[in-house]
């Protein structure tokens, strides 16, 4: 299988900089793939092509590296490890996301968000496919435009609290496991109706499933 | 129609090529016969695997598998090879082609199991979720699916994924693996869910390990305390 190394840059200033990069194939929905230590990351859908990276420099020395890495369509990022960073990608971009101590933010993106964080909060809006989030003592938020019928999701927090709001006309199975936490939920749970299987599992934290008011 | 006549049918009924008549007669049948149509859906659902770049793992994992099917010849229906045949160039994009050797042995469970394999190897966590899904399915002392869901549980980067692991190794009865797992740096939510899983399962064996844990001092304060409660629950149970 011919592996293709579409891009590989390098870049470094001493200010806040932006970096452009590529899939190899735009007509297809790209994989971002980003882990990070401890600065914050937002990703916001946009009507273009490339994947912009403006990177925000955080540490004493003021200086910012920003890597980028594009193989088969999968684009891994990798960013100084204390800088926060802000990066638009096309709409349907599917999201490998992680943070140690960071939060993460998501808007308007509709490929599938695999999300996780140790101790940052997760907050996703607009989502159109499928979600699946963990956070060790952060909060996770997701509120859905709509959800792909057949994909299943896991959100999943061990000291944050889990709040997401679904579509009003969701058709899912929904399995709540929670111990310490409250629970409130706007759907039926454990109905094995036909529709992807949603698991919420939270220890601590309170689990919150709410409907979207109807525009 | 039988159901031989509608399996003879269905590669050519899914792919939309018999004609109308025909068509209605295979609809009917699967309209009538859950056999069939769970089939007919397992079919559907193999078409669905996205079609990304195979990893070599998942390459050696399927020629493993096909390796073993060869080696045990039966006589099975030219068809079902031909499914695996599709199967293999759908998952994978292997080149068309290939000489698959007709005439041998492999069932419904086994095309199923072989959905749940190749899902967990996928790049997309909600696909691999999928794939755990799958195996609920499988044979309860299926080997195969028992170590796809320990490596899954080991080495997966999600922890949804890892935590779904939990359960499907619960039901399995997969004791020994989920005991061991308590030995391996874990995030704290899977660490819990794997002593609710040993207690559950009434594993003694773990004792040693929850001891280990609950004195750790780079162990989560929760976990301590779940590992504590949990040596009481199987103290009381009887089993010390």
């Amino acid at each position: 299988m011919s592996r293709i190394f579409a891009l590989l840059c390098l870049a470094a200033s001493l200010q806040g900089e932006t970096i452009t990069a590529a899939f190899s194939d735009p007509s297809r929905p790209g994989i971002l793939k980003l882990r990070q230590s401890n600065g914050s990351i937002t990703v916001r859908g946009y009507s273009g092509k490339d994947v912009l990276i403006e990177a925000n420099p955080n540490n004493k020395h003021g200086k910012s590296i920003t890597r980028t890495q594009e193989d088969g369509n999968r684009l891994t990022i990798t960013l100084d490890p204390n800088s926060s960073a802000t990066i638009q990608v096309p709409f349907q971009t599917a999201l490998q996301l992680q943070s140690s101590n960071g939060s993460i933010r998501v808007e308007k993106v509709q490929g599938e968000i695999d999300v996780q964080s140790s101790n940052g909060s997760i907050d996703v809006r607009g989502a159109a496919s499928a979600v699946v989030a963990h956070s060790t003592n952060g909060s996770i938020n997701v509120a859905f435009d709509k959800v792909d019928a057949r994909r299943p999701m896991s959100f999943s927090s061990m000291n944050g609290k889990i709040d997401v709001i679904f579509p009003a006309d969701l058709k899912a199975n929904l399995k709540v496991q929670h111990q310490r936490g409250s629970l409130h939920c706007d759907f039926d749970l454990n109905t094995n109706a036909p529709g992807p299987e949603i698991q919420f599992k939270s220890y601590n934290g309170g689990v919150n499933i709410r409907r979207a008011q109807q525009k | 129609m039988n159901c031989e006549q509608v399996k003879t049918e269905l590669p050519d009924f899914l792919a939309g090529s018999l004609n109308p008549p025909a068509q209605a007669r295979v609809q009917d049948h699967l309209d009538a016969c859950p056999d069939c149509s769970e089939l007919a859906g397992l079919w559907d659902k193999l078409g669905a695997i996205p079609d990304e770049l195979p990893s070599p793992r998942l390459r050696a994992n399927f020629h493993e598998m096909l390796a073993r099917e060869t080696a045990a010849p039966k006589r099975a229906p030219a068809w079902i090879w031909q499914a695996v045949a599709a199967a293999v160039i759908a998952v994978m994009g292997f080149a068309a082609g290939r000489s698959i050797p007709r005439e041998q042995s492999t069932e419904l469970r086994d095309i199923r199991d072989m959905l749940a394999l190749s899902l967990l190897q996928q790049q997309s966590a909600s696909d691999r979720l999928k794939g755990i899904s799958y195996t609920y399915q499988a044979n309860k002392d299926d080997a195969q699916i028992r170590d796809a869901l320990l490596e899954a549980l080991n080495t997966d980067s999600s922890v949804d994924v890892r935590l779904a692991a939990v359960d499907a190794l619960r039901r399995m009865s997969a004791q020994q693996g989920i005991s061991d797992s308590l030995e391996r740096p874990q995030s704290p939510l899977v660490q819990i869910a794997l002593i609710d899983a040993v207690v559950e399962l009434n594993e003694t064996k773990s004792v040693a390990v929850l001891q280990k844990l609950q004195a750790a001092s780079d162990v989560d304060e929760l976990v301590k305390q779940r590992a504590r409660q949990a040596l009481g629950q199987l103290r009381s149970k009887g089993t010390l």
